[in-house]
């Protein structure tokens, strides 16, 4: 590619060279919290891992255009970089994979991966998929019941996108027109299960015209194309146009879990090729084309990232763990003795009762 | 400082690794999370970056062994900062299962007595009768009342079944009834039950709580005048069979009289404090004198023939059986044949119905040190003499070790009290209730008697037993009484030699 | 006072709650412009509009998710099943994420929200219009669960239920929705969740019921005291969890006989849990076995009237299980 073209590329999105550098600069961050959650659990320090390896680049640009303390997102386990685009520090990642007491996402009471953040406006998330993809469309009912300006973002894989209430949710936001974004992250595997044997008709964009919305699918390689397609759905979304679909067409890395060994049934040489895939030597090497990344900037990116991962890894692990008098506490929000009768339960300290 | 460096658990559920190789050698320098080893498990294969930076000091699972997770596998000896260690799980404190011991049932334990001296063929040709205390006998004791297991005392556990159920000895009290006789000190011997099956209901309870033992429904209508019986000569009188005026009870007053003051002891004076046993008894023998209308009938009976058929078997029997044919047993024997021709006196009062008892569970009134037990011969009807006074020397040596069940205190449907032992003549027992009749058998004397043999009078020497038949005139009236004597004196009159002591 | 049915009470809590909080909004099939296949929202749509009283999909799962994300959003839904038959595809969003959504975020988040359905048979609704499956939620952590049995209890039952900060799911017996009219008090009367009622006192038996067995109950102790002189107190619950254990074990106390009585069937039914927490807390107390009255063990009410006859729990039944109890 021409130098000139990449430089309009960006600029025609009203993208300055700082905001690439920023998406780069996120993208290495979430992966390096991703590599350094896996050395922590190789090394026993963290019991699971989900990772986001080889989603970054679709991950950044999405989030990009989403509105921090405004807009709202539902996302997945996956999420990594999504969520820390969105606000999410790498100690808070960190820490949730700790478990620790203060962990903003469940103060460990939740695997690793179960994203929640209430300061970032990211909905607490489970382990059966695809749920966040209605409370997503319900946030986006609210904001359109009240009229506020607020637009939600839920993620997904494509495994997920056949499960029935993802259907439900699409249909309902195109009946209404509610100011969603569904974001595919379309990595072709559903744990070990192909796309071949997953989605029929082998476009989970092209199930959008059923919702009434357009389905767009995008090169999740391709930093700037996935940024221009969550632009327009983020600037639809806002003028009262409706829902988007976007599948964003990414490679997963690694093994879909720290308990999954992919090698045992990824083809060998795919597995062997996946890492020319990989969006970050991707977009890198564009920013250098366009003129925008140079060794040195990138070397101190990095530096940068290193510092501020083994701070976050320090500080994560200082953190207090959970204590188990207080596994008793938060069930409702308007307290119940006992946890749901009148009459008050001591509870006992790792015990049952 | 040496760090342990483990063997991870690379994955849920799994419990052990393999050392594919070593990335690192003793004495290498690493950095924190360069690679140490290669590990393959069931699930994944990984390298195993170190969790310190520092020399790897020692290496202890070599290559190709397998071993569990958490085995240490190498040293580090750490330079620098150390790497942050995982703080320690905190340890739920064990939960501690509150203890809780749910009371235990024990038979109640009647006070010891001493094991009782036999009273000997001392003064009187004597039934041999078990309970004996050299000290102080009773005073003309009235047995009547069965000692229950006093609950609301720390020494007496809470009896965890049985009750006076009207259906003679089912044991079915549930957990209000036990809590309330528990916590009021009820003798459940004194519940009458009105729920299925003579169940004892929390209702009976609490109406007896209220309103104490036994209402009757009317009051002991207009007593006949009569003087209280003494307990002493006037009663020698030889009493014609037929029905005569009745010594009545003082009309019943109110269930719980005030007690006439008594002054403070003073100099010399001693204090004896009351044993549980006795506060049984003292309380019993009140609520049934107060409530259940006493009426009393004195039959002479002519043992003669008892006694020869002892005298001619006592030797053979003492052999058999190890001990002497007791006159009780005899007599016990005799008011079961004759019970059910009279049923009414096997019965139980039970407000606005009379219920007839089918078992004839027999109780035997027994001197204990300090007090008096009654405890009960189930089903003496089916029993043989020998049968009988097998049971009786049993449970009265048991009430004198303390060691009856509380099964063998209740159930009862009539009772036979033995003052005869003690030299007794003539006396009124209290009603063992919610029995409505009890018989003292007195002492056999050789006394004179009037026979008409061959159509003339004579004088002959008999051996001659007094027995008084205490009765609730609310349920029996002198006739049936009196009848039910004379058919009990019939057996015992004409007590044929040839009875076995089977 | 005025006197309405349930159905009536119903409404008007949502009305005046709807009036009161502009955050309140109703979703479900057909709720808006049909006012509701019973006519529980008649009238509201004309008021509030379509944002507020919204046609929903025919979709329980995204009735129930979407109204878990308004109410995260900051909104107050009350979300309507048209037939607690119809709950289960609903299931996974309720069970797996609106009862944990609090728990599971330590507290940073919670879903208030309504979720009313109409249950309980009788109306020859046959096995998909007449299930009732309460205890499919009173044993969810995390929800709570209740069943009023008159309309002063549905009107603010149902307004508690959508100021809680807490979800609630809110059984209205469809038998009862015009069966009686009764008083209802005017104005903002709000009755607490987690407390029960004492219809009727008595000092024989106590009856423990909600929903519809409340007037069953009642007609049945009317019948028990004219003709047994048997006094039965009869405790309304009205809120299943949390359970409102104190009334409970406060009547047991008195009375000594429990009878319990719902119209779910027995096994595992919600009856069991109370039994057990009398046999647990009231042991000493109890003059005779704690016995629960409910509905068959088959899969739901049959059509034909002689089998739904059968199946339905009555006056008459609960009098004869109360004698039997009574005479124990």
């Amino acid at each position: 590619m021409a130098t000139t073209d990449i430089k309009l590329r960006h600029g025609d999105l009203g993208l300055s060279d700082d905001d690439v550098l920023g998406m780069y600069r996120a993208m290495l961050m979430a992966r390096a919290v991703d590599e350094r959650m896996w050395l922590m659990q190789r090394a026993g320090k963290i019991a699971f891992i989900i990772s986001g390896q080889g989603h970054e680049g679709a991950q950044v640009a999405t989030a990009w255009p989403m509105r921090k303390g405004t807009d709202w997102m539902a996302p997945f386990y996956r999420s990594i970089a999504s969520a820390m685009t969105f606000g999410m520090s790498a100690e808070d990642i960190i820490t949730a994979h700790l478990a620790k007491g203060d962990d903003v996402s469940s103060g460990g009471r939740q695997m690793p991966g179960h994203y929640g953040g209430a300061p970032y406006n990211i909905v607490s998330l489970s382990s059966p998929v695809g749920t966040q993809v209605l409370h997503a469309v319900g946030i986006a009912m609210g904001a359109w019941v009240r009229g506020d300006d607020v637009v939600t973002m839920t993620q997904f894989g494509e495994g997920t996108s056949n499960q029935g209430e993802i259907h439900e949710a699409m249909n309902f936001a195109g009946v209404h027109k509610l100011p969603v974004i569904f974001v595919c992250e379309n990595n072709g595997y559903a744990i070990s299960v192909p796309l071949d044997r997953q989605v029929a008709g082998g476009s989970v964009a092209s199930r959008a015209a059923g919702y009434g919305m357009p389905g767009v699918v995008v090169d999740g390689g391709d930093v700037l194309a996935c940024y221009a397609a969550a632009r327009e759905a983020h600037e639809r979304a806002r003028r009262g146009e409706g829902p988007t679909l976007i599948e964003a067409r990414v490679v997963r890395l690694t093994s879909h879990s720290s308990d999954d060994d992919q090698r045992r049934y990824r083809d060998p040489s795919e597995v062997e090729h996946l890492k020319e895939q990989d969006p970050i030597p991707m977009f890198a090497a564009e920013l250098r084309a366009a003129g925008v990344l140079t060794d040195e900037i990138d070397e101190s990116i990095k530096a940068e990232i290193k510092a501020e991962i083994n701070a976050a890894n320090k500080a994560a692990e200082a953190r207090p763990d959970p204590v188990a008098a207080d596994a008793h506490e938060r069930v409702y929000a308007e307290p119940i003795p006992g946890g749901g009768t009148a009459v008050a339960l001591a509870p006992i300290e790792g015990g049952s009762h | 400082m040496a760090t342990t460096i483990k063997m991870p658990q690379l994955g849920e559920s799994v419990t052990e690794g393999t050392i594919e190789r070593w990335l690192v050698k003793e004495g290498d320098t690493v950095e924190q999370y360069d690679p140490l080893f290669e590990v393959v498990t069931d699930k994944v294969n990984a390298e195993v970056p170190a969790e310190i930076g520092g020399t790897v000091s020692k290496i202890l699972v070599p290559d190709g062994e397998t071993v569990a997770v958490g085995t240490p596998v190498a040293e580090i000896d750490a330079e620098g900062a150390g790497a942050a260690t995982d703080a320690p799980a905190e340890e739920p404190a064990a939960a501690e299962a509150p203890a809780d011991q749910p009371a235990e049932a024990e038979a109640p334990e009647p006070a010891q007595a001493e094991v009782p001296t036999d009273a000997g063929e001392a003064a009187v040709e004597q039934q041999e009768q078990a309970p004996a205390t050299a000290e102080a006998p009773e005073p003309a004791p009235e047995p009547a009342a069965e000692t229950e297991a006093q609950p609301a005392t720390a020494q007496q556990p809470v009896p965890q079944n049985g009750g006076v159920a009207a259906d003679g000895g089912s044991a079915r009290m549930t957990p209000a009834v036990r809590r309330l006789v528990r916590e009021h000190g009820i003798d459940v011997a004194q519940l009458r039950g009105s729920g299925a099956g003579g169940r004892v209901t929390r209702d009976d309870v609490l109406a007896y709580i209220d309103k104490g033992p036994q209402t009757a429904s009317a009051p002991a209508a207009s007593p006949p005048p009569a003087a209280q019986a003494a307990p002493s000569a006037e009663a020698q009188a030889p009493a014609p069979v037929a029905p005569q005026a009745q010594a009545a009870a003082a009309p019943a007053s109110a269930p719980s009289p005030t007690p006439a003051s008594v002054p403070a002891p003073s100099g010399g004076d001693t204090e004896i404090a009351l044993s549980q046993m006795r506060k049984a008894i003292a309380k019993k023998m009140t609520q049934v004198k107060t409530t259940v209308p006493h009426a009393y009938t004195v039959i002479e009976v002519d043992m003669t023939n008892v006694v020869k058929w002892r005298e001619a078997n006592n030797m053979a029997f003492k052999s058999r059986e190890g001990a002497s044919l007791s006159y009780v047993a005899v007599v016990v024997k005799a008011v079961t044949e004759t019970l059910r021709k009279h049923p009414t006196l096997n019965s139980q009062f039970a407000e606005d119905k009379i219920i007839l008892k089918q078992a004839m569970n027999i109780g035997i009134a027994v001197a204990v040190d300090n007090g008096l037990v009654v405890p009960v011969i189930a089903n003496a009807d089916q029993l043989s003499i020998s049968g009988v006074n097998a049971r009786i020397r049993d449970i009265s040596s048991r009430a004198h070790a303390g060691k009856l069940r509380l099964d063998e205190l209740q159930g009862g449907t009539f009772t036979v009290n033995n003052t005869g032992w003690f030299g007794s003549v003539s006396s009124m027992p209290i009603i063992n209730a919610p029995e409505v009749a009890i018989l003292s058998m007195e002492a056999i004397v050789k006394r004179p008697r009037v026979m008409e043999i061959d159509g003339a009078d004579v004088i002959a020497i008999r051996h001659m037993m007094n027995m008084t038949c205490s009765f609730d005139h609310r349920v029996l009236d002198g006739a049936q009484v009196g009848f039910f004597l004379a058919d009990v004196r019939a057996v015992l009159e004409e007590w044929d030699q040839a009875t076995s002591i089977g | 006072m005025a006197e309405l049915n349930m159905l009536e009470a119903i409404r008007l809590a949502m009305d005046e709650e709807m009036e009161r909080d502009d955050r309140v909004m109703v979703l479900g099939e057909d709720v808006g412009k049909k006012g509701g296949v019973f006519g529980a929202t008649e009238g509201l749509w004309a008021k509030y509009g379509d944002k507020r009283v919204l046609d929903t999909p025919l979709t329980e799962g995204m009735i129930a998710g979407a109204a878990m994300g308004a109410a995260v959003y900051g909104l107050r839904p009350i979300a309507e099943m048209q037939f607690a038959d119809f709950v289960y595809p609903a299931f996974n969003q309720i069970v797996s994420e609106i009862s944990r959504l609090h728990y599971r975020s330590n507290g940073t988040f919670s879903a208030p929200m309504v979720i009313r359905m109409p249950y309980g048979g009788g109306v020859h609704g046959a096995l998909y219009h007449s299930q009732s499956n309460e205890t499919y939620f009173t044993s969810t952590v995390g929800l709570k669960i209740l069943a009023p049995g008159t309309p002063a209890d549905a009107k603010g039952l149902l307004k508690a239920a959508i100021r809680d900060p807490d979800p609630v799911m809110f059984f209205e017996h469809k038998k009862t929705y015009r069966l009686f009219k009764a008083e209802v008090p005017e104005g903002d009367t709000v009755v607490p969740i987690g407390k029960a009622s004492v219809a009727r006192e008595g000092r024989h038996l106590s009856i423990f019921c909600y929903g519809f067995m409340r007037t069953c109950a009642l007609e049945a102790a009317e019948t028990l005291a004219r003709e047994d002189g048997v006094e039965a107190e009869v405790v309304d619950l009205r809120s299943l969890r949390p359970l409102d254990l104190d009334t409970i074990l406060a009547s047991v106390e008195k009375t000594g006989k429990a009878l319990v009585v719902h119209e779910a069937n027995r096994f595992g039914g919600f009856g069991a849990e109370i039994a057990a927490e009398i046999g647990e807390r009231a042991f000493e107390h109890l003059d005779g076995p704690v016995t629960r009255l409910a509905g068959p063990e088959v899969p739901g009410v049959p059509f034909h009237h002689t089998l739904e006859d059968w199946f339905m729990l009555s006056p008459a039944r609960i009098v004869q299980a109360a004698r039997d109890l009574a005479a124990y």
